[in-house]
């Protein structure tokens, strides 16, 4: 027998028959049905401490605000590190897809609007330059590619230069708006910031890498990536730079501001387009503020229970600063003799008209009851 | 893997997550057992496939066509294996270069050997132990092999030989 003969009995011998440890999938199943839609990932790596950050951040202030009050190709922008806005102090104008900054008028823009996998590039801007390209590719027998195309991003940029990326990314999966006080959707090295009176997340490795990622006002489960990459020498001003451009960032149309009295009318609107499609949504009353007694099979996402569960119902809706509906739903059981008390809760954003977006899971409870 | 109607991937690939739930349960035990070849440690194991669920659900939106959902997700478990296995960081370097080297005598393998032969394999890198439990466990031919590691076919089968190389060359240095 041949070494190859051997070791492939070897291991169906140590392997072939194990199993994995009984729960395992329900486990799984469980820890992906009440986790939040992931965000992008975007190579985060350990940065600085918040003091180096904050001293970054002091220092920019006065650019920021030179910026800001630019409402477009401005004049010098003064203040802050010698030479950090950009050569003679002449800004560019970006202003495409919602998004609206200056940038120094001594960068190039070098792409716009290329289409990538649920991802759209709407440029690269910076001393250096980047470009985004897609390759068909052609499986061979027996081999499975994932799709049609491979596309990625080049970014060339040498000693003295910075390159910055700016990105619209699509689902799916779908992600949750961004809300600062969900610590477990920060990634290492990432916290929330403030960009353009909506939250972000901020991510500064301390040198040669600065990004953000931001929800897009009005569109349930868009983002916006910026991201600026640059080598040494001159890293100070070019982080102030890139500091200061999207210290200036503005959202171009502004957010809408959603009507709370509208709030029941879109609530019955949701709830009834739900319900439609799945009977989990059933129980939750149309009139926000107010709950109701129910039994139900099965919870909005999960498998079916082994039993009929007695619950509350509530249903919950309020305006978000994107400009969409987020509807809060919530199911809470008592305790008996075969479970413990215990809730549930659902949450999902609506278009201002009404129409479900996506829904995301809240916390998981402690223990889920007559869970298959 | 396990064969997996489409309309449960595509289900799942719009944020179904009862839909992905059914994909969980059909795929874990054949998972499980390939990054158990891998890994060979239950506990990883499971943290691997894990791993590659996660993934899988956070990704599921790249797999355009579901047909190629078992492929798909061989890779992902292959791949969570591997970055569990490099960060135990437990493997030692095997100096020899076997790439060109003619197969030479291996020492008799009766079933009590079948422990020397594994102990030999463990000590292999995470990426020679991938591509051997791929094509030795889970008896995928080389193309697949291939698909399921990102690499071009020659490139695989290249990896293979010299994978093997060195297990030889381990069963050699057993005391």
């Amino acid at each position: 027998m041949n070494i190859e003969d051997r070791l492939s009995e070897a291991l169906k011998g140590e392997v072939g028959d194990a199993n994995p440890s009984p729960g395992l999938a329900d486990r799984i199943a469980l820890h992906v049905a009440v986790t939040r839609r992931p965000a992008i990932r975007l190579n985060p790596r350990i940065g600085f401490g918040m003091a180096a950050i904050l001293v970054v951040a002091v220092a920019l202030v006065p650019i920021a605000a030179s910026l800001r009050s630019n409402g477009g190709p401005a004049g010098p922008a003064t203040g802050g590190p010698s030479g950090a806005i950009g050569v003679n102090g002449e800004l560019a104008h970006f202003h495409r897809d919602g998004l609206a900054f200056d940038y120094p008028a001594s960068w190039h823009a070098s792409v716009s609007g290329f289409n990538m996998h649920y991802s759209t590039i709407l440029d690269f801007v910076g001393s250096g330059s980047g470009s985004a390209t897609c390759n068909a590719v052609t499986p061979g027998p027996g081999e499975d590619f994932i799709s049609g195309s491979e596309c990625g991003q080049t970014l060339d940029y040498g000693p003295g230069q910075v390159i910055v990326s700016i990105s619209r990314q699509y689902g799916p999966p779908m992600v949750s708006p961004i809300d600062p006080t969900d610590t477990s959707a920060l990634q290492a090295g990432q916290k929330y910031v403030t960009v353009g009176g909506l939250p972000a997340m901020f991510f500064d490795d301390g040198g040669t890498q600065l990004s953000w990622i931001m929800s897009v006002p009005g569109q349930v489960g868009q983002r916006y990536v910026i991201q600026a990459d640059m080598k040494a020498p001159g890293i100070d001003v070019m982080r102030a730079q890139v500091q200061a451009m999207v210290a200036g960032l503005r959202f171009d149309p502004a957010p809408a501001v959603l009507n709370p009295a509208n709030g029941p009318r879109v609530a019955a609107t949701g709830l009834g387009q739900l319900a439609a499609k799945d009977a989990s949504y059933d129980c939750f009353p149309t009139i926000p503020g107010t709950s109701a007694e129910s039994t139900v099979t099965e919870f909005p996402g999960y498998s079916a229970l082994q039993k009929p569960l007695p619950v509350t119902c509530a249903t919950e809706i309020r305006p978000d600063v994107l400009g969409l509906w987020e509807m809060t739903l919530t199911e809470s059981w008592t305790a008996a003799a075969d479970r413990s008390a215990g809730s549930l809760t659902t949450t999902v954003w609506l278009d201002p008209d009404g129409t479900p977006g996506m829904t995301g899971g809240g916390p998981a409870p402690s223990e889920i009851p007559y869970w298959p | 893997m396990t064969v997996i109607a489409a309309n449960v991937v595509l289900a799942a690939r719009s944020g179904d997550a009862g839909a992905f739930a059914t994909l969980v349960h059909a795929e874990t035990p054949s998972a499980y057992r390939l990054a158990l070849s891998i890994l060979r440690s239950p506990a990883e194991a499971e943290d691997a496939v894990q791993d590659a669920f996660l993934r899988a659900w956070r990704d599921i939106g790249s797999l355009r066509v579901p047909d190629r959902w078992p492929a798909w997700f061989r890779r992902l478990v292959v791949r969570a294996a591997i970055d569990k296995a490099r960060r135990r960081n437990r493997v030692r370097e095997i100096v020899l270069d076997a790439a060109g080297e003619e197969p030479g005598p291996v020492p008799a393998l009766g079933t009590e050997d079948r422990l020397e032969l594994l102990s030999a394999y463990d000590r292999l890198s995470p990426d020679d132990r991938a591509i051997l439990a791929l094509r030795y466990f889970a008896d995928l031919e080389m193309p697949d092999v291939a698909a399921a590691l990102g690499i071009p076919l020659g490139t695989a089968k290249s990896r293979s030989h010299r994978a093997l190389g060195r297990l030889r060359a381990q069963l050699r240095q057993e005391p």
